[in-house]
């Protein structure tokens, strides 16, 4: 009830990071750092090596705990929750080395990750019976569904170890998707792509975001894919926000050309 | 106050000899990350040699422990390529599962030989004990302090100051790293298995002469006492073994003279649990941090 | 042609199982000798030992080498519950599984900061404070002497005299759990405890409460466990710490191990191999563990994945039994052998 409320109301963000600092020990990995995404907004989060990209990408998932800060997820606080808990709450996400479950299928991935929206648990298992496999039939065609999605489906019978790399990646947006999220967090999600594969991943994620209408925050390094897709871009750099803006005010900001080695036009040779 | 200087004393002795066994489980743990279930029946069979080696061969006791060391160790290093070596890639649990085979062969060889009695261990060792005040302080409790203070310090002097006890620390720090740069990892493990073993056999002989008592299943106990030690101290970490041992020895001396000599085991379980809970990698182990 | 084979698969799978059911039936009625029947006693007792740790073990991943312990506190609850309150089997029996299961909710907390070699570990204390506490309290377990004079299990009027009724509930009891094993492991419970167990971060990324998953899995295994003791107690008719050491939670160990982790045919073939060798050995005397002992070192270097591996596992068995059942169209399943097989 308060989620559909909180969606009506404009100045609710999904996500709203608001003075952020992380610290491990005396190291400051980020500092100070607020930025917001919008409902349905396909957010890029930018920075060389060690900007702290990840870490705060992890604070957003409840991996790490912010050191000072809020991070709320629909007007609501959640620090100090529990990467499980965020999930059900809405939040799900990608990783950076891809992390699948290798000795079960295509399929077994996707439906672990159905398993938080499943109300089966232990007893339905042991009791087995006709409602049971109707719950089964209804949850393993929509995990079938994500699966077409990402354009998966001649592998479903397929171990996820087995899949090539870039199919990989595609395996964990389909589970993510399938926690029935509403917020999307990609760390680095076309790494490792080739260029055909990279334009069928930045087709995926505009329709993940308009199709499916999923808030999107994506970490990546192919500076040409972030200008391509994203609409709001957060450049970070040693732990600190040091430029926010449309791809065409980044592409144009003294700051972020500095960060990137003053080079040229540094923001091309990030292209690998 | 006597009753705890007393049992201190105690503990000490008991705890040297947990120390030299946890040597061994520690160091092979820390280059092969496997737990030597085998290591404790490797010091029984240690203790038998050098009981051999007394009624049989009328050696003096300090020969006879040299001796025995000796072919303890070698039997280490035969266990290591037999039982460990053809399995060193596959998941741990199956390295585990060899070091059981070798454990059970190892104790029913025993029992074929020497039979399932309890032989004494007539190490020939007389002298008055020291009295200080009230705690006395036997021979043989000085025999086992020191003959496993003056082990200790050896394996110190050859860890940090030769050059094969560097190639060891390198390799337990990462083995992969430790053969780029020209070690011979399996050199290294052939040695900290002769090392473990040889440490054994002598706390093993030690545990034989001060309880005067050796039998087959001897090193059930004992190795599971050091392996607790092991943990307590931090396994991987030599000087965690050390301080392991001796702490657990005070521990669980101290805990059966207040509380109760019944539950002195499960004292000692106990607080390796909750050690283990409360810092996970033991008193003086490395810390190893996830990435994501 | 896919139904086909699917048809004829099922068909051959059901016959296979059918028929060893039946000759699990008659065996009693063929064979007469009795130590026979107590070896196929003690087999089932290790089937539902094999496969309650391997819930734990295999497919959650969480090694324990304790598991002897709750095998003892199950036999200890029923051997006391009928000797000091005459509480009656039917009670005791369930009983001793529930309290077991407490104690597996215990023992499952410390996963919540350790794992691996450290967990088991804890285990291995665990089990250790299980036996010395049996061995200390003299009060209510008689230490070393252990409780003699279990009493036989009574069905209504019916009173177990020989080992043939002991053979049936022993069947009854191992066929119990291997169904009930297999609804846990193909239900979305049971992904997720295979998740847990391939890495706990990723599962947990995805919503699977791991540290739920983990317990749960401690708490059922702990009750079959602790079943399977209450059963040894009656049977027995005698209980004393002696036979709940770390060598037994070894032995069910390997037993897993041997069989194939986070298999349910391996857990079974595991729990009758070795079972079976050191009686197949019997005629080696004294040699036999020696043997023992040695053929273990041998086998796991040769066979390293266990008898039946977890690789045999059938892909999308829970969508393949909705298929199955007509629930769900199998469209896009592909039959096996038409992809690539795992490396």
């Amino acid at each position: 009830m308060e989620k559909l409320l909180n969606r009506g109301v404009k100045s609710v963000k999904v996500l709203d990071i608001q003075n952020v600092t992380i610290r491990f020990g005396g190291l400051e990995a980020i500092r100070d750092v607020s930025f917001s995404a919008d409902e349905g907004q396909l957010l890029a989060i930018i920075g060389p090596n060690g900007a702290g990209k990840t870490t705060i990408f992890n604070a957003m998932t409840g991996v790490y705990q912010p050191t000072v800060g809020q991070i709320l997820f629909n007007g609501k606080l959640i620090n100090g929750l529990k990467p499980n808990q965020l999930v059900t709450m809405g939040v799900a996400r990608t990783f950076q080395n891809i992390r699948l479950f290798s000795a079960l299928t295509v399929l077994e991935n996707v439906m672990v990750g159905s398993q938080c929206r499943s109300r089966e648990g232990l007893w339905g298992a042991l009791a087995g019976g006709k409602k049971v496999a109707a719950n089964r039939v209804k949850s393993i065609q929509q995990c079938r569904e994500f699966i077409e999605i990402v354009g998966l489906t001649d592998y479903l019978d397929e171990l996820a170890t087995n899949l090539p790399y870039g199919k990989q990646r595609l395996l964990e947006i389909a589970r993510a998707l399938a926690t029935g999220c509403e917020l999307l967090l990609l760390d680095e999600p076309a790494a490792g792509m080739n260029a055909v594969e990279r334009e069928e991943l930045v087709a995926l994620i505009r329709r993940i975001s308009k199709e499916l209408n999923k808030t999107i925050i994506l970490i990546e390094h192919d500076i040409n894919l972030v200008m391509n897709i994203s609409e709001h871009i957060v450049v970070l750099d040693h732990g600190e926000k040091i430029a926010e803006g449309t791809p065409g005010e980044i592409r144009t900001n003294q700051k972020v050309i500095e960060a990137y080695l003053g080079s040229e036009d540094p923001l091309e040779q990030e292209v690998v | 106050m006597d009753m705890f200087f007393q049992q201190l004393v105690n503990g000490l002795t008991v705890g040297s000899l947990y120390a030299l066994i946890a040597l061994g489980y520690t160091m092979v743990y820390g280059i092969l990350k496997i737990i030597n279930f085998a290591h404790g029946d490797i010091l029984m069979i240690g203790t038998f040699i050098g009981l051999v080696l007394v009624t049989k061969f009328h050696l003096a006791f300090v020969p006879a422990l040299l001796v025995a060391m000796l072919i303890t160790a070698i039997m280490g290093i035969l266990v290591e390529r037999i039982a460990y070596r053809p399995v060193r890639t596959a998941d741990k649990l199956i390295a585990l599962l060899s070091a059981l085979g070798v454990s059970i062969f190892l104790v029913n060889f025993a029992q074929l030989v020497w039979g399932t009695a309890t032989h004494p261990f007539p190490a020939n060792i007389g002298g008055d004990p020291i009295i200080l005040g009230e705690v006395h302080i036997g021979i043989l409790q000085i025999w086992a302090l020191g003959v496993s203070l003056l082990l200790m310090a050896g394996l110190h002097l050859f860890v940090n100051h030769t050059q094969m006890g560097v190639a060891m620390r390198a390799t337990s720090y990462n083995v992969d790293y430790a053969r780029l740069m020209g070690i011979n990892v399996d050199n290294i493990i052939s040695v900290t298995f002769a090392i473990g073993s040889g440490l054994a056999a002598a706390a093993g002989i030690l545990i034989g002469v001060y309880y005067d008592a050796v039998y087959p299943v001897m090193g059930y106990s004992a190795g599971l006492k050091a392996f607790t030690a092991a943990v307590l101290g931090g396994i991987g970490s030599i000087p965690g073994a050390m301080l392991g041992g001796l702490l657990l020895g005070v521990l669980e001396n101290e805990g059966a003279a207040y509380l109760s000599a019944g539950y002195k085991d499960a004292i000692a379980f106990a607080l390796l649990i909750i050690i283990l809970l409360i810092k996970p990698t033991g008193l003086m182990g490395r810390n190893e941090q996830q990435k994501v | 042609m896919e139904h086909l084979a699917r048809f004829t698969l099922n068909w051959r799978n059901k016959t296979a199982t059918l028929v060893l059911l039946a000759i699990l039936l008659v065996i009693p009625l063929l064979v007469s000798n009795e130590y026979y029947i107590h070896v196929l006693i003690t087999l089932g007792l290790f089937v539902i030992l094999s496969l309650s740790l391997n819930l734990v073990s295999g497919y959650t991943g969480q090694l324990s080498i304790g598991h002897a312990a709750f095998y003892g506190i199950g036999a200890y609850v029923t051997a006391l519950l009928m000797l000091k309150l005459n509480v009656s089997f039917l009670l005791a029996l369930p009983a001793s599984g529930l309290v077991t299961a407490f104690f597996g909710l215990l023992l499952g907390l410390p996963t919540m900061r350790l794992a691996g070699d450290y967990l088991a570990i804890v285990t291995l204390g665990f089990g250790e404070i299980v036996r010395l506490v049996l061995l200390n309290w003299d009060k209510v377990t008689r230490g070393p002497m252990g409780l003699p004079g279990i009493p036989a299990p009574e069905l209504g009027t019916y009173i177990f005299m020989s080992k043939t009724p002991f053979y049936y509930l022993v069947l009854v009891l191992a066929l119990l759990t291997v169904l009930a094993m297999r609804r846990i492991v193909n239900s979305g419970f049971g992904l997720s405890l295979i998740a847990v167990s391939q890495d706990e971060l990723a599962a947990e990324a995805v919503g699977i409460n791991t540290l739920r998953c983990k317990i749960s899995s401690f708490i059922i295994s702990a009750f079959f466990a602790g079943v399977a003791g209450g059963f040894y107690a009656v049977y027995i008719s005698f209980v004393s710490p002696d036979s709940f050491t770390f060598m037994d939670s070894i032995m069910v160990l390997e037993m897993v191990v041997l069989g194939g982790l986070a298999s349910i045919p391996g857990s079974i073939i595991g729990a009758v191999v070795l079972g079976l060798v050191p009686e197949l050995l019997r005629f080696m005397a004294e040699y036999r563990m020696l043997i023992f002992g040695a053929l273990m070192v041998v086998i796991v270097i040769f066979k390293p994945d266990g008898f039946w591996s977890a690789r045999k596992r059938t892909r999308n068995a829970i969508m393949k039994d909705l298929v199955a059942r007509n629930m769900l169209d199998g469209k896009t399943v592909k039959p096996r052998g038409e992809v690539s097989e795992s490396a």
